[in-house]
C-alpha cells in the first residue's frame, strides 16, 4: 500500500462532475486534485480544503457560463427534437401545454388576489405608527371584543400620554343630506381635525390641516360633490345635514379600494360636540365610534397598552375600568380582524391560504399530467435515448435534454397563461370587488413569481421523467425490448390516483357549500319573509305620522299589513338591551334584542304564538305593561313557563310577559337565535314594514312612494325586501362557492386530460393485443371494458383515499355557521358518481375508438 | 490587429517559461506566484481553451498519476502564432512606454 493521498471532499467532486461534466477533457478534475494535493503538502488540510470550497464557490458564475456556453450550442438541437416531438404528438403536447397553461394562470390570478389583500392599507405614510383602539368588554360569563370605544378615551389619551402623537375620533352616523330638492341619506364619518394627519388620504381641494377643525365643516369625495354639485366647484358651498347647514371645506380624491375604512363624506367631529352629544363625555356608552391613535417613533405599543388599566380607573371609576380593558391593533392587522360591531371592510386572510392552496393543487395536477404523459410516451423516446448514448451523450446531458424540453413546454404555458391572465383579471376584479391592474407586465413581484413558478414547473415536471427517460439502457432499447419496468407503471397510477383524489375532494367541497347556502335559503326563518318592503324612516314627518301613514296604506286592497318598529329581521338594526327577570338579585341582567314596535308587528312577519297572547288594542295594559319573549329569552332567563312573570329593562318598570313566540332569525343563519323581548311603543320607530300581495308588487310599491312623497316631500323613498336582505347574508358563501366550483371544474377538466393522454395511450400500445383479442372473438363491449377497468378502479380509489379528508375539511368549515345542514353519504356518493361518469367518459372515447378499430390494420405490419 | 487579455497574455508567457511541464495546475500557480492575487482555477480554462482555438497554443495529453485522481494532464505548448502574438504585445507596450517622459523620483513629481 502506497501513503494516503489527500483528496478533497467526494460531496464537492461529485457536485462538480454533477455541474461540469465537459471540463474533465481539459484536465480540470486532476488539476483540482492536483492542487489540492500540494496545497495540502504545504499547508495543511485545513488550507487545502478552505481553498478547494472557496473554488467550488466561485467556479459558480463559471459553472453557469459554461452550462449556457453548452446550452447555446446543444439547444439548437433540442428546441429542433423539441418541435418535432409537439407536432407528432400534437395530442400529448396539448394536453401538457393546456394543462399547464390553466395552472400557471390559476396561480399568478391567486398570487395577483392574494398580493392585492395583503396591500391594503400600505398606502398609509405613517403605516407603522397607526394603531386602532379596540375594547375588550368584560361580562360575567364572557367576553367581547368589540371595535367601538367610548368617545372620550381619545382626547383624554391624547393629553395624558406623551408617546402618543395624535388621537383622532370616529363617528359614523347615518344622516339625512342635501340641498335644494336633492336629499339623500349618506354615511357621514364625523372625524377630528387629526385625521388627516394620521391616515394619508389626499385632498385635490382644501387644506388638510384645518379642513376638519370648524364645527360644521364636510369633506367630500369627488364622487359625492358632484351628485350635490354637478360641475359646480363645490368648496364653500352649503349642504344641510338633518337640520343644521355644513359648509364645504375640502374635497377628497376617489378613496384607494384598498383600505379598510368606509367614507365618503367626513364631517368635522366639533360638530358634534355643539350639538350636545352626550356620549362624547360618557365613559360607559359604546356606539358606531371608533379611536385611531399615532404613536410617536420608537413607542412600543404594548408598553402604552399597559398603561391603559389604570387611566381607564381614573378616569372611568373603579367599576367601569373593570368591565373594559383597551387594547391597541396596528393598521395592518385591522383588515383582516373580525371585531363585533365593526364598521371597516374585513378580509380573511384564512380563505387567501385556502385559495393558494387551491391554486397549487391545481398546478400539482397539471404536473402530473406532464410526468405521467412524458414516462407513458418513453416507449417512443427510448430509441432516441439510446441512439444518443451510443454516440456519447452523458446521462447529465440527457437529464438536461429532457428538463430543457420540458421548461420550453413550461414557458409555452406561461405564455399562453398569461393570455389567460389578462383574460380572466376583469372577470376576476368584477367578482371580487378589487381593482386589480390588467397590465401585470408592469407588477414586477408578480413578474417574478410567474418567472419563478415556469421555471420550477418546468424543472419538477421535467425532473423525473428526465431521470427515468436517460436511465435506459442503450444495448437494450435498441434491440428494441423496451423495459415497461412495473415500478414506472404504479408511479404513474399512484399520481392518477392523487388527481382523482384532489378532484374528488374539491367536488365534495363544492357540493357542500353549495348545500349549505341552499340549506340557508331554504330553512325555516320562523317568519314569512316573502314580499316584506320595508322603509326606513328616520324622518319626523312619517315618524309623527305614522298612525296616518299606515292607515293609508291599509286601505289599498294590495297591502296585506303594514306595521312599524325600530328593527326588522334583515334591517341590520338591533338595539340590545339589559333585562333583568323578577327575583334576580341586583341588577345582573340578560343582554336581549329589543323590538318596539305596534299590535301589528307579529301578524305582519307571521310569527307563531306558542304560548300566551298577543299584544291586542283591547288591553289598555299594554302599551305600557306587557312584553312578549321569544324561545330562546325564555330559555336563557331559565323560565319553563314564563306567562305572567315579570321582568324590566335596565332601571325601567316591571313588565309581564304576556305571551312567547317561535324563534326567528334576525340575522344570517351563520349566527344563533338571539333572545328578543317585543313591547309596543311609537317613539323610536326607525322601519315601516309593508306586506304586499304577491301581484302587482311595482303598482304598490309606486303607491306606496307617492302617499310617503305627500307625506314627506322632501325626503327620498327608499325601501327594500327583507328575503333580498337574508339572501345578501350569504353573498360571501356564495363568491367561496363560486371559486369553488370553478377550481373543481380545473381540477376535473385537468385531470380529465391526463386519463384521456393514457387512455390514448394504453389503447394504443395494446393495439396489437386487441387486434388479436378481437380476430379471436372478444365484442367491442369487451375491450371497451377491458380498458375502461384499470381507470375505474384508479378512481374509484382516488374516492376511497379523498372520501375521509374531504369529511373531516367539510365538518371543519361548517362549524362556522350555527344552523348547518347535516352531512350525509349522499353528497360523497353524489361527488363519487360525477367523478366516476367524468372519467369514464374521458376513457372511453378512446376505449371506443380502440375498439372499434378493424383488427387487420392493428396486427397487419409485423 | 488580434488583441490579447491581460490574463491571455500571463497565461502564453507562462505556458512558455513553464516550458514541458505546462498544464492547469503549474500555470494556476505560476500565475498566482507572479501576480500574487489570488486566482480561480476555474477562471483559467475558457482563455486557455479559448487560446487554443486561436492557435497561439496547442494542447496535448499526458499520462495519469495517482495524485491527480487517476486522471491524465492536459498538457499546452505555445505556438509559433502564440510567440508572435506574444512579441507583437511587447512592441506595443513598448511604444506606449517610449512617449512617456522620465520622472524624477527625488522631486515627487510625475512628467
Amino acid at each position: 500500500m502506497r501513503g494516503i493521498i489527500n483528496k478533497p471532499s467526494p460531496v464537492g467532486l461529485f457536485l462538480l462532475g454533477f455541474f461540469l461534466s465537459r471540463r474533465d477533457e481539459y484536465g480540470f478534475f486532476g488539476d483540482i486534485e492536483e492542487t489540492y494535493y500540494i496545497i495540502s503538502k504545504r499547508n495543511g488540510r485545513l488550507k487545502s480544503d478552505m481553498w478547494f470550497w472557496k473554488q467550488l464557490f466561485v467556479l459558480v458564475p463559471i459553472i453557469f457560463i459554461d452550462s449556457f456556453y453548452w446550452s447555446f450550442i446543444m439547444l439548437k438541437n433540442y428546441l429542433l427534437v423539441t418541435c418535432r416531438n409537439i407536432k407528432k404528438q400534437k395530442m400529448y403536447s396539448f394536453i401538457n401545454i393546456s394543462g399547464l397553461a390553466i395552472g400557471i394562470a390559476c396561480c399568478i390570478s391567486i398570487f395577483l388576489l392574494v398580493q392585492n389583500e395583503l396591500s391594503v392599507d400600505s398606502f398609509h405614510e405613517k403605516k407603522d405608527r397607526i394603531f386602532r383602539v379596540y375594547t375588550e368588554s368584560i361580562y360575567t360569563n364572557n367576553t367581547v371584543n368589540m371595535a367601538p370605544v367610548m368617545l372620550p378615551f381619545a382626547p383624554a389619551a391624547k393629553s395624558e400620554f406623551p408617546e402618543i402623537e395624535e388621537a383622532v375620533r370616529m363617528s359614523r352616523h347615518n344622516r339625512l343630506m342635501g340641498t335644494g330638492d336633492k336629499f339623500f341619506y349618506e354615511e357621514i364619518q364625523y372625524a377630528d381635525a387629526g385625521f388627516f394627519n394620521i391616515l394619508t388620504f389626499p385632498l385635490l381641494k382644501g387644506n388638510p390641516e384645518t379642513a376638519l377643525k370648524e364645527p360644521y365643516s364636510l369633506v367630500l369625495t369627488e364622487e359625492i360633490a358632484q351628485k350635490y354639485f354637478g360641475t359646480e366647484d363645490p368648496v364653500g358651498k352649503i349642504l344641510t345635514v338633518q337640520d343644521s347647514d355644513y359648509k364645504i371645506t375640502g374635497i377628497l380624491k376617489k378613496l384607494p379600494l384598498k383600505t379598510h375604512l368606509r367614507f365618503e363624506i367626513l364631517a368635522s367631529l366639533s360638530t358634534l360636540e355643539k350639538t350636545g352629544l352626550s356620549r362624547l363625555t360618557d365613559w360607559t356608552r359604546f356606539s358606531n365610534d371608533y379611536t385611531y391613535l399615532l404613536l410617536k417613533e420608537n413607542v412600543y405599543a404594548s408598553n402604552l397598552e399597559a398603561k391603559f388599566p389604570s387611566f381607564l380607573k381614573n378616569h372611568a371609576g373603579e367599576d367601569d375600568a373593570s368591565k373594559h380593558i383597551m387594547h391597541l391593533q396596528p393598521l395592518k392587522d385591522i383588515y383582516y380582524s373580525s371585531l363585533t360591531y365593526d364598521s371597516a371592510r374585513t378580509g380573511s386572510i384564512i380563505y387567501m391560504f385556502v385559495f393558494s392552496a387551491i391554486a397549487a393543487i391545481i398546478l400539482v395536477i397539471a404536473c402530473i399530467n406532464f410526468i405521467n404523459l412524458s414516462t407513458a410516451r418513453s416507449a417512443g423516446r427510448a430509441k432516441e435515448v439510446g441512439l444518443r448514448k451510443v454516440v456519447g451523450a452523458h446521462r447529465i446531458q440527457l437529464i438536461r435534454q429532457f428538463i430543457s424540453e420540458s421548461m420550453i413546454m413550461s414557458i409555452a404555458a406561461m405564455i399562453l397563461a398569461v393570455l389567460i391572465v389578462i383574460v380572466v383579471i376583469p372577470i376576476i376584479n368584477d367578482f371580487t370587488r378589487n381593482d386589480i391592474s390588467q397590465n401585470i407586465f408592469e407588477n414586477i413581484p408578480a413578474m417574478l413569481a410567474l418567472t419563478a413558478i415556469t421555471l420550477l414547473t418546468g424543472f419538477i415536471a421535467g425532473s423525473y421523467p428526465a431521470f427515468y427517460l436517460s436511465a435506459f439502457k442503450p444495448a437494450r432499447v435498441l434491440k428494441g425490448t423496451v423495459n415497461q419496468n412495473t415500478r414506472g407503471f404504479s408511479f404513474r397510477k399512484i399520481l392518477v390516483v392523487l388527481q382523482f383524489a384532489i378532484s374528488v375532494f374539491l367536488i365534495v367541497m363544492t357540493i357542500t357549500v353549495y348545500n349549505q347556502l341552499d340549506f340557508m335559503r331554504k330553512k325555516d326563518l320562523g317568519f314569512d319573509k316573502e314580499h316584506i318592503a320595508v322603509i326606513p324612516v328616520s324622518n319626523s314627518n312619517i315618524q309623527k305620522n305614522s298612525e296616518l301613514f299606515k292607515n293609508i296604506l291599509k286601505q289599498n286592497s294590495s297591502i296585506v299589513n303594514v306595521t312599524v318598529s325600530n328593527g326588522t329581521p334583515g334591517s341590520g338594526y338591533s338595539f340590545t338591551s339589559n333585562f333583568v327577570p323578577e327575583g334576580a338579585v341586583g341588577d345582573e341582567g340578560i343582554k336581549m334584542n329589543k323590538i318596539f314596535g305596534d299590535h301589528d308587528f307579529s301578524s305582519t312577519y307571521g310569527l307563531q304564538l306558542l304560548k300566551g297572547r298577543n299584544f291586542s288594542p283591547e288591553f289598555m295594559s299594554d302599551k305600557t305593561g306587557a312584553y312578549i319573549i321569544n324561545e330562546t329569552a325564555a330559555k336563557k332567563i331559565g323560565w319553563d313557563n314564563p306567562i305572567g312573570k315579570r321582568i324590566r329593562m335596565g332601571d325601567g318598570e316591571e313588565r309581564e310577559i304576556v305571551g312567547v313566540v317561535k324563534d326567528f332569525h334576525y340575522y344570517s343563519l351563520r349566527w344563533d337565535y338571539e333572545p328578543a323581548v317585543f313591547a309596543l311603543g311609537n317613539d323610536e320607530i326607525n322601519f315601516i314594514s309593508v306586506k304586499l300581495r304577491p301581484e302587482n308588487v311595482k303598482e304598490t310599491l309606486a303607491f306606496v312612494e307617492a302617499e310617503f312623497k305627500r307625506l314627506a316631500p322632501r325626503f327620498p323613498f327608499r325601501h327594500f325586501f327583507v328575503d333580498e336582505k337574508f339572501e345578501r347574508y350569504y353573498r360571501y358563501e356564495e363568491s367561496v362557492g363560486k371559486i369553488l366550483i370553478v377550481s373543481a371544474l380545473l381540477a376535473v377538466f385537468i385531470s380529465c386530460l391526463g386519463i384521456f393522454g393514457l387512455a390514448s395511450f394504453t389503447a394504443e400500445q395494446r393495439r396489437k393485443e386487441i387486434g388479436i383479442r378481437k380476430t379471436l372473438g372478444a365484442s367491442v363491449t369487451g375491450i371497451i371494458s377491458l380498458i375502461t377497468k384499470q381507470f375505474i378502479k384508479w378512481v374509484i380509489l382516488a374516492n376511497i383515499i379523498a372520501c375521509p379528508l374531504a369529511f373531516y375539511a367539510v365538518s371543519k368549515w361548517l362549524t362556522s355557521f350555527a344552523f348547518k345542514m347535516e352531512i350525509g353519504a349522499g353528497m360523497f356518493l353524489q361527488s363519487a358518481v360525477i367523478a366516476l361518469v367524468i372519467a369514464v367518459l374521458a376513457v372511453s372515447f378512446q376505449a371506443v375508438k380502440a375498439a372499434v378499430a378493424n383488427p387487420v390494420d392493428a396486427i397487419k405490419q409485423e | 490587429m488580434p488583441e490579447l487579455t491581460k490574463l491571455e497574455e500571463q497565461i502564453l508567457l507562462s505556458v512558455w517559461k513553464l516550458q514541458r511541464e505546462a498544464y492547469g495546475t503549474s500555470i494556476y500557480q505560476y500565475i498566482m506566484e507572479l501576480t500574487g492575487k489570488e486566482l480561480a482555477i476555474g477562471g483559467i480554462y475558457f482563455p486557455l481553451e479559448r487560446l487554443v482555438k486561436k492557435g497561439y497554443l496547442e494542447a496535448f495529453k499526458g499520462e495519469p498519476t495517482p495524485i491527480r485522481g487517476g486522471q491524465s494532464k492536459r498538457y499546452y505548448k505555445l505556438t509559433r502564432d502564440g510567440k508572435e502574438v506574444l512579441f507583437k504585445a511587447r512592441e506595443t507596450q513598448d511604444a506606449f512606454w517610449k512617449g512617456i517622459p522620465e520622472f524624477d523620483i527625488s522631486k515627487g513629481n510625475i512628467g
